[in-house]
């Protein structure tokens, strides 16, 4: 189905773009209705004709029958005709002169038959994908943030086993590195699910929090990394507090960060 | 010997051995060093005459051609490699002893090159129709963030094709380009005819209809904002409040209130001649408002003549400045009424600043959204729709404030692109992002600073190297200078296509309702740009595509994508380090 959607959107557009690029093009009227170019009429009563947006025609010398900014007046026309002009572009929209309009609508009825194509195909994979995480056949981000915690705890609990600075640094890094590496990337990754499970709002709620979460780990790796062992210990339990509250919020137990203070 | 020959041979002697002097000196050796095909050059660019017969008049720029000679010691390029089209003989030549002109378009009489200093002509070796553009551009920034986009980015490249290789071709082949328009021009023509407009309505429906699907995460993001400011726990306050964000909107409504009120006031023929008598216009008379813009006249009596309608002279043929004229005045001036100009003009003021901020903030959504996405941001064309939006709204005529309020958009939306990729940056090394927001509020003057010194040094350049400060003749042709005088005069002259900018919203937006809501900005933004940078952008993304599958994702996040950071990096400052050393060497 996806595969479907993405080709009628992409033949769409195509024809819709193709369509469009004909809006200021208008056919010649047929001989003796060369005043249908007719738009307007002066002040003096004088007739107002449309006006040509590029050069129109192309005489034997290669040069053009008619310029660019010339009114196409009657004689124009009739001039333009004899030379095999059919078609020229102007300066002015009239829908009612826009040959390929209904082609214009068709193509609009494409992309939203597409877009809601690619809707229905995004909400059953994100349906499978709770399935198969339902049944352990994939770690879904539930679990990913859960595991995440769980280094983030572990390696809090053991720093004071561990002996000197340096030693500290060594774990931080090592263990920070690899989960941030393997276990973030599968609740980023989850929008689409999570979106669809949440809705955009929720969605957005979590994302907020977990992303500081998410900060403060890069920043204990980053200081662990430059030897910096206290500001990295106080990262490691900040990233904890915050992911504790965006588990809250994945799980829809609760929604505020306030009470951290 | 008749009297006197003997002086006048004297003098004659003397003006030779003169002359002889003249010649031998510094000036004339000067004058004598350029070689004669350079001269002759210059004649062509200056009579805007070809050399050959059907050749096309040589411009400026095509003096700094090494093969005429202009540079003794020339800075090597790529064209230098002299990689030429084979050579097919003269059997399709429309003249005996001319070449094929599938090779030969420019008429020079040998091969086109495939390689020249800036691009790649890969159609042109395949031997695609003329009308198929597919050139790459030697662009390092674009194969490097090409590559940092990976995957996502092969929906730019997609738009690219199907804007230059299925639309174009179409509109070319059903004739719906004029005539004139050789098959090789077809798709500069296209993108100029209407390409670039779908694409910049594109961008604009697409952006829209994003905005409209986030707007629970836009809550979301503003509640997280305002509540930044009381998250007062371990490490204290992570991001800046409401109050800053709510203040500095304040004081760039205020400020572009005042640049829009100021500017607006100005009159129309300021410096210029009175509408009444034709004379020098006085400051010491109070213009008067006429179809949202301030007049000035010469003195009082011609300012009464203006406002009571009555003839300007005694003359019998005196002209009598009813609406009619005072109408006429203005179209002469180019200055059509503005959708507000029967407002007071600073009420007119308050509004367009009003619609400038709003405006600036949803070009900042637009521009955030591309940068992030893609690592493109589509500056100039958000700039010459402020343009658009401006002249619009206080009419053709005020063009001083519709420049004015779209550099104020350039500086804001471009700091909104670069404070995209800093918060990233900081978010990857865990930096607090109120030191990040705070230093670049307070970093911004800097950036200005080093632009104008930039700004000159290229000045300097071009004036040692070419005589001309910037513009066509030189390296630096500012394209979208003229881009934006082209749309100040389409707007004055009723020729800009607002349909094609709304069918191309429509399509945006239609594109934005799917499951990806940045489709629309990304098919967008590859109309919008010249496909050549498009195809080498696709390049990187291909890049990244073939380094993960061979050597892994971590491997091209490891090593891959900090190389591409530095192609991007070091093609600006490698530009910057050649203009230095030119200027210091002469």
């Amino acid at each position: 189905m996806r595969c479907i959607a993405f080709i009628l959107i992409w033949v769409s557009l195509a024809a819709g773009v193709i369509a469009a690029t004909t809006a200021y093009v208008w056919r010649l009227p047929p001989p003796g209705s060369e005043g249908q170019l007719q738009i307007g009429v002066a002040p003096d009563e004088s007739p107002i004709y449309a006006v040509l947006a590029a050069d129109a025609g192309r005489r034997t010398d290669g040069a053009p029958v008619a310029r660019s900014d010339a009114a196409l007046t009657p004689e124009l026309v009739t001039e333009l005709r004899a030379a095999g002009v059919q078609r020229v572009r102007v300066k002015t929209f009239q829908i009612s002169r826009w040959t390929h309009f209904p082609q214009f609508l068709v193509a609009c009825v494409g992309l939203l038959a597409g877009a809601i194509l690619t809707r229905l195909s995004a909400a059953r994979a994100a349906s499978l994908a709770e399935a198969a995480q339902d049944a352990g056949d994939a770690l879904g981000p539930d679990a990913a943030l859960a595991a995440l915690q769980q280094v983030t705890n572990a390696l809090i609990a053991d720093i004071p086993a561990l002996g000197g600075p340096q030693a500290v640094c060594l774990a931080i890094a090592d263990r920070i590195g690899v989960a941030t590496r393997d276990l973030v990337p599968l609740i980023v990754d989850a929008r689409g699910r999570l979106v669809a499970r949440m809705g955009l709002g929720a969605y957005a709620g979590f994302m907020d929090v977990f992303a500081a979460g998410e900060r403060n780990l890069n920043r204990a790796w980053s200081a662990a990394s430059d030897g910096a062992e206290a500001e990295a210990v106080e990262a490691l339990e900040r990233a904890s507090e915050r992911l504790v509250v965006a588990q809250a919020r994945l799980t829809g137990r609760t929604s505020s960060l306030l009470p951290l203070a | 010997m008749p009297a006197g020959t003997r002086d006048n041979i004297a003098e004659l002697k003397a003006v030779i051995a003169d002359l002889d002097t003249q010649l031998a000196g510094p000036t004339f050796d000067a004058v004598g060093a350029y070689p004669e095909e350079l001269a002759l050059a210059v004649s062509h660019v200056v009579s805007g005459s070809g050399g050959a017969p059907g050749a096309p008049a040589p411009v400026w720029s095509d003096l700094s051609d090494t093969k005429l000679g202009w540079a003794r010691t020339p800075i090597w390029g790529y064209k230098d490699l002299q990689a030429r089209l084979p050579d097919y003989g003269d059997k399709n030549a429309t003249e005996p002893g001319k070449l094929d002109p599938r090779v030969d378009r420019n008429e020079d009489g040998q091969p086109d090159l495939v390689i020249d200093d800036d691009t790649v002509d890969v159609g042109r070796v395949l031997g695609l129709p003329a009308q198929m553009q597919f050139v790459f551009a030697i662009a390092p920034f674009a194969l490097g963030a090409g590559f940092i986009t990976g995957r996502a980015g092969l929906l730019v490249l997609a738009g690219g094709i199907l804007a230059y290789f299925v639309v174009n071709p179409v509109v070319y082949s059903m004739g719906w380009l004029p005539a004139t328009v050789a098959a090789k021009d077809a798709p500069a023509a296209a993108w100029q005819a209407f390409d670039r407009p779908l694409g910049i309505g594109l961008l604009l429906g697409g952006a829209m209809m994003g905005m409209v699907a986030s707007l629970p995460a836009i809550l979301a993001a503003l509640k997280s904002i305002a509540g930044a400011g009381r998250i007062t726990g371990r490490g204290g306050r992570e991001e800046l409040g409401l109050a800053p964000l709510v203040i500095a909107v304040i004081a760039a409504g205020v400020l572009l209130f005042l640049a829009a009120d100021h500017v607006g006031n100005e009159p129309l023929n300021k410096g210029g001649l009175c509408p009444v008598t034709g004379l020098e216009v006085s400051c010491a008379v109070e213009p008067e408002q006429y179809g949202g813009y301030a007049i000035a006249f010469a003195d009082e009596d011609a300012k009464n003549t203006w406002a009571s309608g009555a003839a300007s002279a005694e003359a019998a043929d005196a002209k009598v400045w009813n609406a009619e004229a005072k109408d006429a005045y203005l179209t002469s001036m180019h200055a059509k009424r503005g959708l507000l100009a029967s407002l007071n003009p600073h009420v007119r003021a308050g509004v367009i600043a009003l619609v400038g901020v709003l405006w600036i903030w949803f070009a900042g959504i637009i521009i955030s959204q591309c940068t992030g996405m893609t690592d493109w941001s589509p500056i100039s064309g958000m700039a010459l729709l402020t343009v658009v939006l401006v002249l619009l709204l206080a009419g053709s005529g005020s063009v001083m404030g519709a420049v004015l309020i779209g550099a104020a958009l350039c500086v804001a939306i471009t700091l909104a692109a670069d404070m995209m990729g800093d918060l990233k940056t900081g978010h990857l090394v865990g930096a607090r992002p109120i030191r990040q927001q705070i230093t670049e509020m307070l970093t911004v003057p800097i950036g200005p600073i080093v632009t104008m010194f930039t700004i000159l040094l290229i000045v300097a350049v071009n004036m040692k190297s070419f005589g001309v400060p910037l513009g066509p003749g030189t390296p630096t042709q500012a394209p979208q200078a003229l881009a934006l005088q082209a749309v100040i005069e389409g707007v004055q002259g009723g020729q800009m296509p607002y349909a094609l900018y709304g069918l191309g919203a429509g399509l945006g937006a239609l594109l934005g309702l799917g499951s990806f809501a940045g489709l629309g900005v990304l098919v967008g933004l590859s109309m919008y740009l010249p496909f050549k940078f498009i195809a080498t952008y696709g390049l990187g993304c291909i890049a990244n595509i073939l380094v993960r599958a061979f050597k892994g994702p971590r491997w091209a996040e490891e090593w891959g994508v900090p190389f591409a950071a530095g192609l991007i990096v070091g093609e600006s400052i490698l530009a910057l380090i050649f203009n230095i050393i030119i200027l210091a060497l002469g």
